[in-house]
C-alpha cells in the first residue's frame, strides 16, 4: 500500500481524472441500461 | 452509479492513453487497453497474461506491426474507440457476472477477451493465446487468490475530493469457501475409500 508503485498509481490516476471519469461514464451508462 | 473502479483499473486507463500517445495514435483502442493491462504489472490481468507467455515488448511490436505507428504523439484529449468503450461495458458485465462489486484489471481483460474481435484479441491470438484458455486463466487466478487487492479496494472510490469517506467495502469472493468445501469433500471420500478397502479385504 505504501510502496512507490502504489504512490505512482495514485499520482497518475489523480493526474488524469477526466480520462478516468470518461471511462467510468461509459460503465455507468452500461450499468443504468443493464436488464 | 458504478464507480467502483479499482486504482489499478483506473491506472490501466491512464496507461492505455500513454501507450496510444507513445505509438502516435490519436485514439484509445482495445490494443492500448491490452498494452496497459500488461504494463500495470501487478494486476491480476498482467499475471494471467504473463503466465500465458505475453510480454509487453512483444505485444507492442505486434500492435505496431498490425496498426503501424503515427507520425507524432497526439496532443490533447484522446477518445476511446467504440470498441474500447464496448470492452469497458463488457468489463462491467464480467464483474457483475462474477459477483464482484468492483471492476479490476481482471474484468477489463475478461472484457477484452469477450469482445473478441478487436486488435487486442487479434494480437493475443497471433501470439498463440487461446482466448477461452485465457479466460480460464484469469478466473483461476481470481479463485486462487488468497487475499483481495486490499489497497485497490480501499481506494476504489469516486475521484471527487469532496467524496464522503463512507464507501462501504464488502469482501470479494476469494474461493476460500470452495476450498473448505472441497477439503471436507476430499476427507469424506478418503474415509469412504478406506471403508471400501477394509470391507473388500474381509
Amino acid at each position: 500500500m505504501s510502496s512507490d508503485h502504489e504512490a505512482e498509481i495514485r499520482a497518475s490516476v489523480a493526474a488524469h481524472a477526466d480520462l478516468i471519469w470518461a471511462a467510468i461514464a461509459v460503465i455507468n451508462v452500461a450499468y443504468a441500461r443493464r436488464p | 452509479m458504478f464507480e467502483r473502479f479499482t486504482d489499478r483499473a483506473r491506472r490501466v486507463v491512464v496507461l492505455a492513453q500513454e501507450e496510444a500517445r507513445m505509438l502516435g495514435h490519436n485514439y484509445i483502442g482495445t490494443e492500448h487497453l491490452l498494452l496497459a493491462l500488461i504494463h500495470e504489472d501487478r494486476g491480476v490481468a498482467a499475471r494471467a497474461l504473463t503466465e500465458l507467455g505475453i510480454s509487453l515488448a512483444a505485444t507492442r511490436q505486434a500492435v505496431e506491426d498490425i496498426i503501424g505507428r503515427g507520425t507524432q504523439a497526439p496532443s490533447g484529449h484522446i477518445p476511446f474507440t467504440p470498441r474500447a468503450k464496448k470492452v469497458l461495458e463488457l468489463s462491467l458485465r464480467e464483474a457483475l457476472q462474477l459477483g464482484s462489486d468492483y471492476i479490476g484489471t481482471e474484468h477489463i481483460l475478461l472484457g477484452l477477451i469477450r469482445e473478441g474481435d478487436g486488435v487486442a484479441a487479434q494480437v493475443l491470438v497471433a501470439s498463440g493465446v487461446d482466448l477461452n484458455r485465457a479466460r480460464q486463466q484469469v478466473i483461476q487466478l481470481l479463485h486462487g487468490r488468497r487475499e483481495p487487492d486490499a489497497p485497490a479496494f480501499v481506494s476504489a472510490r469516486p475521484l471527487s475530493v469532496s467524496a464522503p469517506p463512507t464507501f462501504s467495502v464488502s469482501a470479494p469472493p476469494t474461493g476460500d469457501d470452495l476450498v473448505g468445501k472441497l477439503t471436507s469433500f476430499a476427507a469424506r471420500l478418503s474415509a469412504i475409500e478406506l471403508r471400501l478397502r477394509e470391507s473388500g479385504g474381509r
